[in-house]
């Protein structure tokens, strides 16, 4: 642990990271099942005040009829546009071409990356398999290569998908503790990782670092499902400078969404 | 390095070897009491992985003797039901409790299903011989989904004495269990490591108070840096974060009888 930190100072004494940029790349919007988020929507903008982050990638893929939680993510980004960056959901089973839903987000919501779920994926809630080479998707690859923006994926991606859109600045939900992965993909420079769920971080952090380069490591914390605070502990709780502290709180993403 | 003003006991920590520790790991006494002092953690509740992970004797004889000389960590013994040895006898754990200056008592299941979980039926003998004493029971469940809860109900209503604390509980799936808990006993808390949903510690503390939740990390698999931070950033009162951070299970502890 980086002791000498003057981030890690602030924040064992509560103080807001106001003199550090701090960018969420992950953050959900909207209700989620029958879960009890005491904090979501309006409590998040409330919690990255009182923590002192200053911008949250927000998707709405959470809600099933995505155009709606799409919409909402925009609402939220006007009533906010200081600290919530829209990022759109797409889902293939929806009977509107994804291209065109993501032509929406970006052409008229003003979105600025993708997200995308195991939740339209996986197997036990798919009627068929995704192929994420389809021409769907394909669509959806090339409109967001062409203009590089950032696609933060749970599912749905694959390495062949990184390897052919290299424009496309993939970042990996959960990455950070799935080691073996990031092994795997660290050839591709278009591929990051982000730290949402990561619990034993040192040794992680270290490791990603190792393999990737501190510059491929974003902050991020699925919230509402956790709390921002909480989640500074992978960044601080490591042995990275505090140079280093700060590209992956915020500078990082910061150049892949080119602010 | 100067810190918060909070003085934190953590309740879950492991000292000793164990199966899958990430490389570089000192899993000694000296280096917990180290990352303590880099976090000005005053004071934690130790278990040692050799009672959870091969042998219950072994590794609470050897956890005794390794925190004898440390007044800053307090000894749990792993626990479970011993009828056919293995684990101790009801006598010898309150004779361990007394000479151990153990307040706490720990167990550790689901990771096999051998593993014995807090069954009321088996824990009876063990539970009827300590109870009066008021400990602290540890439930250490390693899949979280797998949690008995009519279990625990059976416990806190056989035998209240006993103070139950479910550590590593994930608060978004069964949050509705914990109110409900906490409607019909006094003597169940929850500790808060891992990931907790945002808000929800704030909802507990307005609904039932501070006294029902205890900070705690699970060292060495997690940082203890990043529940303290979530308890230093609640939107709680500061008298609320002095009793989370330790406060609680400081009270908890000086009601045990040894």
């Amino acid at each position: 642990m980086n002791t000498d930190s003057g981030i890690l100072r602030s924040a064992l004494a509560g103080e807001p990271l106001d003199d550090v940029l701090v960018i969420d790349v992950h953050v959900h919007w909207g209700r989620w099942l029958t879960m009890n988020l005491p904090a979501a929507e309006d409590g998040i903008v409330r919690k990255m005040r009182r923590a002192g982050v200053s911008k949250a990638c927000v998707n709405g893929i959470l809600n099933p009829d995505v155009a709606e939680g799409n919409d909402q993510v925009a609402s939220a980004a006007k009533r906010y546009p200081d600290e919530i960056i829209g990022f759109a959901a797409l889902n293939p089973y929806q009977p509107r071409p994804m291209i065109d839903e993501l032509r929406r987000c970006v052409e008229e919501l003003g979105m600025r990356g993708l997200k995308v779920h195991q939740m339209v994926s996986a197997p036990a809630y798919s009627p068929f398999p995704i192929d994420p080479l389809d021409a769907a998707w394909t669509q959806v690859w090339e409109y967001l290569d062409a203009r590089n923006m950032p696609v933060l994926w749970h599912g749905v991606v694959e390495e062949a998908v990184i390897a052919r859109f290299s424009g496309i600045p993939f970042v990996m939900a959960h990455g950070l503790s799935s080691p073996a992965t990031f092994r795997a993909l660290a050839r591709y420079p278009n591929f990051h990782i982000e730290t949402a769920s990561t619990q034993n971080t040192r040794w992680y952090m270290a490791e990603a670092v190792d393999v990737l380069g501190v510059d491929r490591v974003l902050w991020g914390t699925d919230a509402p499902l956790d709390d921002f605070a909480h989640r500074w502990g992978v960044i601080l709780d490591s042995d990275l400078s505090e140079d280093e502290q700060r590209m992956a709180l915020g500078g990082n993403a910061a150049r892949l969404l080119a602010l | 390095m100067a810190i918060h003003p909070l003085r934190f006991f953590d309740v879950n920590c492991g000292i000793g070897p164990y199966y899958n520790p990430p490389p570089g790991h000192d899993p000694s006494v000296s280096a917990l009491l180290r990352g303590m002092d880099e976090l000005g953690i005053a004071e934690s509740a130790v278990y040692h992985f050799q009672a959870q992970q091969y042998d219950y004797r072994v590794g609470n004889e050897t956890l005794l003797r390794e925190t004898a000389e440390h007044d800053r960590l307090h000894p749990a013994l792993m626990v479970g039901p011993g009828h056919t040895g293995e684990a101790h006898s009801p006598d010898e754990v309150a004779a361990l409790m007394r000479s151990g200056g153990a307040r706490i008592l720990k167990m550790f299941f689901g990771v096999q299903p051998f593993v014995p979980g807090p069954d009321p039926f088996l824990m009876a003998p063990l539970l009827d011989r300590v109870a009066e004493r008021r400990p602290l029971l540890i439930l250490d469940h390693a899949d979280i989904h797998g949690v008995r809860f009519d279990w625990i109900v059976d416990i806190l209503e056989g035998w209240p004495g006993v103070k139950v604390i479910l550590v590593l509980p994930k608060l978004e799936y069964h949050e509705r269990y914990f109110y409900a808990l906490w409607e019909r006993f006094d003597g169940f808390f929850l500790e808060l490591a891992g990931d907790q949903t945002m808000g929800t510690l704030e909802a507990i503390v307005a609904r039932f108070g501070p006294e029902r939740v205890v900070y705690g990390s699970r060292y060495p698999y997690f940082t203890p840096l990043q529940t303290m931070l979530q308890v230093i950033y609640s939107e709680i009162d500061d008298e609320a974060k002095r009793k989370i951070a330790g406060g609680n299970v400081r009270s908890l502890m000086e009601d045990v009888i040894l």
